[in-house]
């Protein structure tokens, strides 16, 4: 490390169990973040922040006025530019010692198992059920630790998957919910800091995994609801007959749900 | 001495005591995990009574100061010398018997005060190993008052504020330092006073409520047929903390705790200084009445 | 020799970053490790507390420069975990 890695790094150098060695593995890391919205946001940020050597963006989306109440690596004049370029140079030019790489691509069920090979985390930040799946499906087979997020209205998600040894997305939820069931943050509304709380919680889940040290949503699905503030850690279990992690893989994508015109792909 | 210079200053902390023991001594509480000197001193501060042993003290450059250990590598000062200690006892000042060394954590106008009562200090720091070395070694060498404006350690991980600096002093300059302040009770009890002015509209209605008017800088009223004038003095973040009652009596008299006398030519000022929230409430006038009639009952006219 | 040019900083920096410095050369197999420092605690606290790490830091040399200058010398051993 130079100096100014070493002088970036050291408030987080001097806590218990975090050390040069963790810090280390953050910088030869090489995370795939999906989704540069809401979520996507305070995740590469953090990521980008606590010293992640590498970080691939994904999104093929472009940047609205209506994102900034909550995606805040874009200011008003960005409106219109490619949201993963714009916040891969915003991010380098908050942490220059980092590379961000910006891939505005589709993620698909057919293109996610080639597009995310040779990561050593993915984060997830997309809230479009086909995308999700896919993400989860590519992460169990390609064996890459996910951390998965998702936010609407006053409530909050985040979970952690170890492929092979803790329960999937897929494991807890087979199936995706019937179109109309769920509404897309574009008919529902959200508030920034809900999803920047998500957001913090699975690059500080990633940081941790990354960096060696123990984490706490291994086959546990954190849910929030910031009405009452509460925090609830309920147990999820591993399926044998999942079809993304069990016994045999059974390709299943997803139909996009979100018939509300605009872009297909929305982050949270 | 304690109480009259927290309450004269409107110190959020209290005077820190030092104690230097050439052996480990029985019977005081051990820090649960390894700190620095400088934080303990800050939890003295606020009323812990802390012994700290070698082993208790994560900064060598305060084993060094305070004479643990002698130094390996080059002459720091000041230190204590030769390097004899084994542990150092702190606490607040009134829970320590013959401290060494008292310490204050003031703010800027705190010290500019403390220095016009003692005829000036002659500060010497270089922000370098502060609150082990400069208010305690310092002090001890000298026998004089120093001001360290901390160092690095102690900013980042002691716990103070950056608007706050250090005093450290032998005892006897506090005494004198609360001499100074028991003086100036009595001849200007207005310099303690915060100007009624300046005071929430709350507080005015609520003594006005318990039956004092206002004045300049003082409410003041009769009770059990004696005048009396209260101060209210505010601590550095606006609150106010203590209510100063004086009774201006002629002639002699016997009073008792918390009750003081200070002769004022043929009068005597006879006073106490009380803390908000112990039997009274300033913000809202509940109680003031009854302590002050109180505490009137406590004088003897002789 | 890995240099590492701490002119301006201060404790507790001052030896935070020798340290992550040194432990990042232990990982990568161990080496020499040059120090400069113009705040003179510092050559009285790096030395104790990289001994106190228990990593087998060994200072060589503690060089004066000038009246604030000091250059500390040390080796770092090769990390076995």
């Amino acid at each position: 490390m130079n100096l100014n890695e070493i002088k970036r790094y050291s408030r987080q150098l001097i806590l218990p169990d975090f050390g040069t060695k963790q810090q280390l593995r953050l910088k030869q890391a090489k995370v795939a973040v999906t989704g540069a919205g809401g979520l996507g946001c305070p995740a590469s940020t953090y990521l980008a922040l606590a010293g992640v050597g590498e970080i691939h963006l994904f999104d093929f989306d472009r940047v609205e006025l209506s994102n900034l109440n909550r995606q805040f690596l874009y200011t008003p004049e960005e409106v219109g530019r490619l949201k993963a370029e714009a916040a891969a140079e915003r991010l380098m030019e908050i942490n220059p010692e980092i590379k961000v790489e910006a891939i505005c691509e589709k993620v698909t069920y057919d293109n996610a198992f080639e597009l995310l090979k040779g990561y050593s985390a993915i984060v997830d930040g997309t809230d479009n059920f086909a995308v999700r799946y896919a993400v989860n499906d590519a992460a169990a087979v390609l064996g890459i630790p996910l951390f998965h997020g998702a936010a609407l209205m006053y409530e909050g998600r985040a979970m952690s998957i170890l492929p092979g040894e803790t329960a999937c997305f897929r494991c807890v939820f087979p199936e995706p919910p019937p179109p109309g069931m769920v509404p897309t943050c574009r008919e529902a509304g959200i508030l920034g800091s809900v999803v920047g709380l998500v957001g913090a919680i699975q690059a500080t889940e990633a940081i941790r995994y990354l960096a060696g040290l123990e984490i706490g949503l291994k086959d546990a699905l954190l849910i929030i609801n910031v009405e009452s503030m509460s925090f609830e850690k309920v147990r999820v279990r591993r399926r044998d007959d999942c079809t993304a992690c069990g016994r045999e893989f059974v390709p299943k994508p997803v139909e996009e749900v979100c018939a509300v015109g605009g872009s297909e792909e929305q982050e949270v | 001495m304690e109480e009259e210079i927290r309450a004269y200053f409107g110190s959020r902390y209290h005077l820190v005591g030092v104690k230097l023991f050439r052996e480990v001594p029985e019977g005081y509480p051990v820090p649960e995990r390894r700190g620095k000197f400088c934080e303990f001193v800050m939890r003295a501060a606020r009323g812990e009574t802390i012994l700290m042993r070698a082993e208790d003290e994560e900064c060598h450059l305060s084993l060094v100061a305070l004479g643990f250990q002698e130094p390996a590598y080059l002459d720091l000062q000041p230190r204590i010398q030769p390097a004899e200690t084994r542990a150092v006892l702190v606490a607040p000042v009134e829970k320590i018997e013959e401290p060494d060394v008292v310490l204050m954590i003031a703010t800027p106008r705190q010290v500019m005060e403390i220095a016009t009562m003692l005829g000036g200090i002659r500060a010497k720091f270089a922000g370098e190993v502060a609150v082990c070395g400069e208010a305690v070694a310092e002090p001890l060498k000298t026998g004089s008052p120093n001001v360290s404006f901390l160092c690095g350690g102690a900013r980042m991980l002691g716990g103070y504020r950056d608007s706050e600096v250090i005093v450290g002093a032998p005892p006897e300059v506090f005494l004198r330092v609360a001499e100074r302040v028991r003086a100036l009770q009595k001849t200007c009890g207005a310099l303690c006073g915060c100007r009624t002015s300046e005071l929430p509209e709350q507080v005015i209605s609520a003594l006005a409520g318990a039956g004092f008017e206002k004045g300049i800088d003082y409410f003041f009223g009769r009770v059990n047929s004696m005048n009396v004038r209260l101060y209210l003095n505010k601590d550095p973040s606006g609150r106010i903390e203590h209510l100063t009652v004086h009774f201006p009596v002629r002639g002699e008299v016997e009073v008792e705790e918390p009750l003081r006398v200070q002769r004022r030519g043929a009068w005597q000022d006879v006073y106490a200084i009380l803390r908000n929230g112990e039997g009274f409430d300033i913000y809202t006038g509940e109680g003031i009445r009854e302590v002050v009639e109180k505490l009137s009952r406590k004088i003897k006219k002789s | 020799m890995e240099v590492l040019d701490l002119r301006g900083e201060r404790c507790p920096d001052t030896f935070v970053y020798t340290k992550i410095k040194a432990e990042e050369m232990g990982y990568a197999g161990g080496g020499e490790l040059k120090v400069i420092v113009d705040y003179p605690p510092a050559v009285e606290s790096i030395p104790r507390s990289l001994e106190e790490e228990g990593r087998g830091y060994v200072v060589r040399e503690i060089k004066k420069l000038d009246e604030r200058t000091y250059e500390i010398y040390i080796s770092v051993p090769k990390f076995e975990d």
